[in-house]
């Protein structure tokens, strides 16, 4: 049997040859020339509704408060069509219709890539959030993040490939979203907290005494390592040690946003009173931070204000308010982050992803809430080599069915890891007896959307 | 030449000789993999399937797919070879494959009979067959002659031939020490209790060391240890995740369950036994009253499961029992059936009938809460208090009754004005009489109602009774009557139901408050005859589906509810408190009852899995205590949206007779007949209208007497024990075998699959034709000497644990896929002597400790680690860090903090991101000093610290966890609280005992860390960190500041020797 890097890096993973090796293929891994090397992905989680946000549906305002006729699960006597309490604009050259709750997005509608035609499978959080992270609706497999890390290796030594910068609330299905699965341990999320300690035990305990402590031990490790033939197993963990060591002083320091001008705060919204939008606002900043410094990954999350249980975006009443306020917590802050990182010249190589698990319905049961809707919903990409100004694919006049250039969630998986430089049928691991790649045998790169 | 390579490739591929393999080993494969993606069961893409020889030949939207014997004119050959057409989208196919599709083409396309598509029956018999008979797991244990040589013991003999084989030997024995350490985790998980390490340091005569295991085997900390190596094979968690995360009820006394079968070493075969279906068992284990064997069903039932609508969402139900059956066949058979969930297995012989014949069997059990109590009987004396407390209340109620009738025709002849109504009431109560004034004017008063006798004719009363007499007949059929005993196909389980056979005028004894009686019942089952502490679970039969709807007279409070259970999706949406204290109707339309099993739960609080609920399903949050009732005496199934009406039996005299002392004397005969223990229905309904009126006073203040007797009774039902409720599985359905979802889908249903067990089994093994569930003969087979995995697979398991890896390294895997046994004689002759020494776990990992393989050293030869670089041929013995359990025990173990307490409710584990909403509480620090094995397994969020390090994920069997090593577990070490605060437990306890040198506390402190003393330069280099550490600290009291011993201990817990095993 041939051995892949990949099979030798995993078999070798206790031993000095691990690290060795992985430094090797840091960065060095893409199976093509990539347009993108890192992905931030603003996951948008409970359902955000499509015709509430870039999919205007003229046809909803002239049947709303009619019944409604669906084929969904839904569907009940008791349904009305819903229009969308919001107006849309054109916006920039390419004209795209965005909804006013984002004025500070339609103010980059050029660097869009929109994506109208969006199909998830399950209804239900728990599933549609795993799925949209690994393809698959139950937990246990490698996350989008964790297989770009996979696939690419990281190019920071001292910082995990994958991390997830989060308010204290992990969506339905919890961390087998960010999950490694079977992949390598160093491929899995590492959570950043907005409030309070960044991550978990990161802050040196009692640092003046630490490198005494240190000194100790590592004389004292060096023996026992003799002591066991210089096991593999005591060498990593040896090393493994000087990494923690070290990283204690990077990770704050490239969380530090000390060294960002008033000017850069000022646009991720670091000023705004709302203490939600401060804190949204300070993990996009840190997301580009962490970008800059070679993480591969970085996924967002919102703070989960009206979702109650099941996701910020979950509207099945209060969607007025609870549309608005998510909108207005989280609309600057990823509209700073693609205008900053397009100023420092990173967005072409940087892949902004905004996307939930699936959108809502254009009917409602209590004439101020939308329901689950994976039929057909709205996604978009920005950077990254997508095609900027683009609108892709269409819902039907309701906005119920993805009807046009229809794009599931295992084509979304092998487009954005095409641009990233990787075949989505060539990155896989062996497990359970199969080459599993993330979109399973399913999955195809829509070429329409790369620059 | 080209002529014969091309003749020779021809020959390669003919599919003459055996067309059926041709098609499956050439064709069908390239069909799977390359087409039927986009032309298959789920896409039809235009509208084109390649999955069955007809479709084929229909072809789609540009005609017929092929041409049987003219692959030029088939389009499906075109578009392969990129003739037109190109096909399949992205690269074209290899040229051997499209050869293939050509050939099979040209022979006529061949389709083997039987095989449906994309279901069952795809892969060849012949390569199962091959399979069966050639896998070396799928033969029986072959337990040979010991081979020939010096070693003493038999893993030794085994172990020697293979490495002198390979030139190679085993190292030096390990020191002492280091092999007491190695053990003392091996067997408990902690370092070895200093007496104990004491007693065999100093013991130098012969068997010194097997002493010492003995004594590690006897200890409790035994148990912990494998119970929690266990746990990882069933995922064991105690909540469902998914969005709400539900408490899995009594997760946590399975665990124990696990802790008291290997302390007390539960022969395995019996232990297989009890999880496949300790319910069903002729004679299950019971330990202090409580069934053990049905305690193990429990394993079933830990895995992921969702609260939705089962009937929109069918994988909810189709994810559990797929879960439960790659975790049975897993954890027990090392198979990996649910690999053909979808499609017959691809390398192992397990079809895809063989998923759904075990899919037949788990769909004929219910997943239920079992209550373990056996014979727990009301304790001695709660009859005769009873007795006593009805007199002692009925002569009360008679002395109320006394004036009654002289009252009530006060209040009529006032309510008609009439010229006597002054002189009727002059020197009775006045507040009596205008009770019953206002008792006569209530409006809208059913006929049903003893007052309105006085407002209707007789001749109304008797048309009446016929019409609801009639309505009753014709509009319900009784689906079940509890007056006389629970009805064949209905489950009465709990203690309060098994107690709960009521005669007409059996009550309850308020338990609580002021009230003498919670309830005086009709005849019927009702869950609180002795205490509403006791529990209850009444379970209908699957319902017919021709019924609408089922109603049924019940009456409950305290949380209690009735659930509607479809598809067996038991934390379902659908049920409803019942929070009538007096019998009422209760409706439910049986929906889908036709489409989906369905059947009906009244359950106690404790009872119910959806309680505690998420927030905002129940309008009052209920607390922790398990009080709760309900009680129920007919149910009825009708087709129409009615409710029965209450018929006026009760009435006749009253009616026949309607004066004011006919009502004393029916009141009166009610209260004395109860009194007397011989109560009738219609006594019943009289007395509860007399209380529900306020006529009689429902108090135990009424009398002295009754105050006394009700504090006797209360104080006798504190004494007693609660029910112990956990979740499990049971039969009471007649089996069924279940229809075979093509390609996995719910919705695509085709034939049928016998339920039998594996069909890679010995013949023996696959009873079939059952009349049960099949579970029992499941467990047998699974039992059984014959089986070739059973015991192959646990003790597999065991020399993992010992050794750091299985002989099988895929632990969880023995098909095609895992790996090949490094010693297959060996895994024989353990397997063997497991069964033939009665199934002993405690002497199977006796027996493995004691080798000579166990107790060498770890320090590998370069030439024997270049040689076989992953040891499998054991030249040393492996260094390992310690499991993230052991990593946390030792820490507790080693600061003094540790609590050796046994058993009981799980801990909730300390979290940094504590969501309360999820049942994701907040837990202490050092988990109250306990063992990781008690620490709560919360989807969604596990034990933080445990976590760090490798703990898994409780999804799937798990019996090899990952070993990784990542920055987050130094961090842990240097600057987690946890371990902080365990530095300081330590100091705190060292800086109390007043040593006199820093060196001999230094000394205790590695005898005490690393289980062997300082070396001198050891004692140096740590007496100069302390007097740095006093120095930084400013400490002048060296030995006794806490915060330089704090500093030195956590270094200490920093060093590799501290959390490596060697």
């Amino acid at each position: 049997m041939k051995i892949s890097r990949r099979e030798l890096l995993r078999t070798s993973s206790t031993g000095f040859g691990y690290l060795a090796m992985e430094s090797l293929l840091a960065g060095a891994a893409p199976h093509f020339a990539p347009r993108a090397k890192n992905v931030i992905f603003c996951f948008m989680p409970g359902g955000v509704g499509q015709m509430d946000s870039f999919d205007p549906k003229p046809k909803l305002a002239e049947l709303d408060g009619q019944a409604a006729v669906l084929d969904n699960y839904v569907a009940g006597p008791k349904r009305k069509w819903l229009k969308s309490p919001w107006a849309f604009r054109q916006h920039g050259q390419s004209g795209l219709p965005v909804s006013e709750i984002f004025p500070h997005i339609a103010s980059v509608a050029d660097e869009l890539t929109v994506i109208r035609s969006m199909k998830s499978e399950f209804p239900l959080h728990a599933r549609a959030n795993v799925f949209l992270h690994t393809g698959r609706n139950f937990g246990g497999f490698p996350s989008l993040g964790s297989w770009v890390n996979y696939g690419l290796g990281s190019v920071n030594k001292n910082l995990p490939g994958y991390l997830l910068l989060n308010h204290g609330d992990n969506p339905p299905g919890g961390l087998e979203n960010f999950s490694n699965g079977f992949l390598p341990a160093t491929h899995q999320a590492m959570g950043v907290r907005a409030d309070g300690v960044p991550v978990d035990n990161i802050v040196p305990a009692g640092a003046e005494r630490q490198s005494a402590k240190m000194a100790a031990v590592r004389a004292q490790d060096k023996e026992f390592l003799a002591a066991t033939a210089n096991a593999d197993a005591v060498e990593a963990a040896i090393s493994n040690f000087e990494m923690a060591y070290r990283m204690q002083a990077l990770a704050p320091d490239v969380l530090n946003l000390d060294r960002e001008t008033e000017a850069t705060r000022k646009l991720y919204g670091l000023d705004a009173e709302n203490p939600h939008k401060r804190a949204y606002g300070l993990q996009c900043l840190r997301a580009r931070r962490l970008v800059e410094a070679g993480v591969r990954f970085v996924e967002i999350t919102p703070p989960n204000l009206y979702g109650g249980n099941n996701g910020t975006w979950d509207q099945h009443d209060k969607l007025r308010e609870g549309h608005s306020t998510n909108a207005m917590v989280t609309d600057q802050a990823v509209t700073a982050l693609i205008k900053d990182l397009k100023s420092r010249g990173l967005l072409q190589e940087t892949l902004v992803l905004w996307a939930g698990e699936f959108g809502r319905t254009p009917d409602t049961g209590n004439g101020d809430g939308r329901d689950h809707h994976p039929f057909g919903f709205t996604i978009w990409m920005a950077g990254g080599g997508a095609k900027a100004g683009l609108i892709y694919g269409a819902t039907d006049e309701l906005g119920n069915h993805a009807v046009e250039n229809v794009m599931t969630v295992h084509d979304l998986h092998a487009t954005v890891l095409h641009l990233l430089g990787l075949d989505h049928t060539k990155l896989s691991y062996r497990f359970g007896g199969r080459d599993v790649t993330l979109p399973d045998v399913h999955g195809r790169v829509v070429r329409a959307l790369v620059g | 030449m080209k002529r014969w390579v091309t003749v020779l490739a021809m020959v390669s591929l003919l599919p003459a000789a055996e067309p059926d393999e041709f098609f499956e080993r050439k064709v069908r494969p390239v069909l799977a993999a390359r087409c039927q993606s986009c032309h298959g069961a789920q896409k039809q893409f235009a509208a084109l399937r390649l999955d069955d020889r007809e479709s084929i030949l229909k072809g789609g939207m540009h005609g017929p797919a092929a041409v049987p014997g003219q692959p030029e004119a088939s389009l499906l050959i075109q578009a392969v070879k990129h003739v037109g057409r190109k096909m399949p989208m992205g690269e074209k196919l290899p040229e051997a494959e499209i050869a293939a599709l050509e050939e099979w083409v040209r022979m006529g396309m061949h389709w083997p009979a039987g095989a449906k598509p994309g279901g069952a029956g795809l892969a060849t018999k012949a390569f199962y067959e091959k399979l069966r008979r050639e896998h070396w797991a799928y033969q029986p244990v072959r337990s040979g002659a010991l081979p020939a040589g010096k070693a003493a013991h038999p893993v030794d003999r085994f172990l020697d031939a293979k490495r002198a084989a390979a030139g190679l030997s085993m190292a030096p024995a390990a020191d002492r020490r280091v092999l007491a350490r190695r053990a003392a985790y091996v067997v408990t998980g902690l370092p070895p209790e200093a007496g104990l390490l004491e007693r065999f340091l100093n013991d130098r005569s012969a068997g010194a060391y097997e002493r010492y295991v003995d004594a590690l085997l006897a200890s409790p900390r035994y148990g912990e240890r494998w119970a929690r190596h266990w746990m990882d094979v069933v995922r064991y968690a105690e909540t469902h995740g998914y969005e709400w995360n539900y408490e899995i009820q009594g997760a946590w006394h399975y665990r124990d369950y696990l802790i008291r079968a290997f302390n007390r070493d539960v022969p395995y075969n019996q232990f297989v036994r009890e999880h496949v279906a300790g319910d069903l068992l002729a004679k299950p284990r019971v330990v202090e009253g409580r069934n053990e064997s049905v305690l193990a069903t429990a394993f079933y039932r830990l895995g992921e499961m969702g609260h939705d609508n089962c009937n929109q969402f069918r994988e909810l139900r189709t994810d559990v029992v797929d879960n439960q059956i790659d975790t049975l066949t897993r954890a027990f058979q090392g198979a990996t059936v649910s690999c053909a969930r979808c499609h017959d297995h691809k390398i192992d012989p397990i079809p895809t009938e063989d998923y759904y014949s075990l899919y037949g069997i788990l769909n004929s059990s219910r997943q239920v809460a079992r209550t373990l109590e056996v014979g727990a009987a009301p304790p001695a004396g709660v009859a005769e208090l009873k007795r006593a407390i009805r007199q002692e209340l009925a002569t009360a109620w008679l002395g109320a009754t006394a004036k009654l009738g002289a009252e009530l025709a006060a209040a009529l002849a006032e309510q008609k004005d009439a010229p006597e109504a002054a002189r009727l009431a002059a020197g009775l109560d006045a507040s009596r009489v205008q009770q019953w004034s206002r008792l006569l004017q209530r409006d809208k008063v059913d006929l049903a109602d003893p007052l309105a006798v006085f407002a209707h004719p007789a001749a109304e009363y008797a048309k009446e009774r016929a019409a609801r007499e009639r309505f009753n007949r014709e509009k319900f059929v009784t689906a079940a009557d509890f007056r006389e005993g629970v009805p064949a196909g209905w489950s009465a389980e709990g203690l309060g139901l098994q107690a709960g056979q009521a005669r007409a005028g059996e009550f309850a004894v308020a338990t609580e408050g002021r009230a003498a009686v919670e309830g005086i019942f009709p005849a019927g089952l009702f869950t609180n005859l002795v205490t509403d502490r006791w529990n209850g679970s009444l379970r209908s039969p699957m319902l017919p589906a021709d019924k609408k709807f089922v109603s049924f007279e019940a009456l409950g409070g305290k949380f209690a509810a009735r659930r509607v259970i479809l598809d067996h999706c038991v934390i379902g949406e659908n049920y409803d408190l019942l929070d009538s204290p007096r019998l009422r109707w209760e409706k439910v339309a049986a929906k889908d009852a036709g489409k989906f099993p369905l059947y009906l739960e009244l359950n106690t609080k404790t009872d119910n899995p959806r309680i505690p609920d998420r927030p905002g399903r129940l309008k009052k949050t209920p607390d922790a205590s398990p009080r709760s009732y309900f009680g129920v005496t007919r149910v009825l199934y009708h087709d129409e949206d009615v409710t029965p009406l209450e018929t006026l039996e009760h009435l006749e005299a009253l009616v026949a007779a309607p004066t004011a002392a006919q009502f004393q004397a029916m009141a009166e005969r009610a209260v004395r007949a109860w009194g007397a223990g011989t109560a009738t229905a219609e006594d019943v309904k009289w007395l509860n209208w007399l209380i529900d009126n306020g006529v009689l006073v429902n108090s135990r203040n009424l009398t002295p007497a009754l105050r006394t007797l009700t504090d006797r009774y209360r104080a006798t039902e504190a004494g007693m024990a609660d029910p112990t409720v956990v979740a499990g599985m049971g039969d009471f359905d007649p089996g069924a075998d279940h229809p075979i979802f093509q390609a996995g889908s719910a919705t695509n249903p085709g034939r049928v699959a016998p339920r039998h067990f594996l069909s890679l089994m010995p013949e023996g093994l696959k009873p079939v034709g059952l009349a049960g569930s099949g579970r029992r003969e499941l467990a047998e087979a699974m039992a059984s000497e014959e089986n070739p995995l059973t015991a192959r697979v646990m003790v597999n398991r065991i020399w993992h644990h010992v050794f750091g890896r299985g002989m099988v390294a895929s632990t969880d895997d023995f098909g095609s896929n895992g790996a090949a046994p490094s010693h297959p004689e060996l895994l024989d002759y353990l397997a063997g002597e497991y069964a033939r020494r009665g199934w002993s776990t405690k002497g199977m990992i006796r027996m493995l400790v004691t080798a000579a393989a166990f107790r060498q050293g770890s320090a590998a030869e370069a030439a024997a680690r270049a040689k076989d670089p992953a040891n499998a041929l054991l030249h040393h013995y492996p260094v390992r860090r310690l499991e993230a359990e052991a990593v946390r025990d030792t820490l507790l173990a080693v600061s003094g903090r540790l609590e050796e307490k046994l058993y009981g409710p799980s801990i909730q584990p300390h979290r940094s991101e504590p969501q309360e909403h999820r049942r994701l509480f907040q837990g202490p620090l050092d988990g109250d000093g306990r063992r990781s094995v008690y620490l709560k397994i919360t989807r969604m969020q596990g034990p933080r610290f445990l976590e760090i390090f490798d703990f898994p994920s409780p999804l799937q069997t798990r019996g090899n966890r990952d070993v990784t090593n990542v920055p987050p577990q130094a961090l842990a070490l240097l600057n987690d609280p946890f371990v902080l605060d365990q530095a300081r437990v330590w100091a705190k306890g060292l800086t109390a005992q007043r040593d006199d040198a820093v060196d001999a506390r230094i000394g205790r402190m590695f005898l005490r860390g690393l289980g062997r003393p300082a070396t001198e330069t050891e004692l140096a280099n740590w007496r100069a960190l302390a007097g740095e550490f006093a120095a930084r600290h400013g400490a002048k009291d060296v030995l006794g500041s806490e915060a330089v011993w704090t500093d030195v201990a956590h270094a200490l817990f920093n060093l590799k020797e501290f959390v490596y095993l060697r």
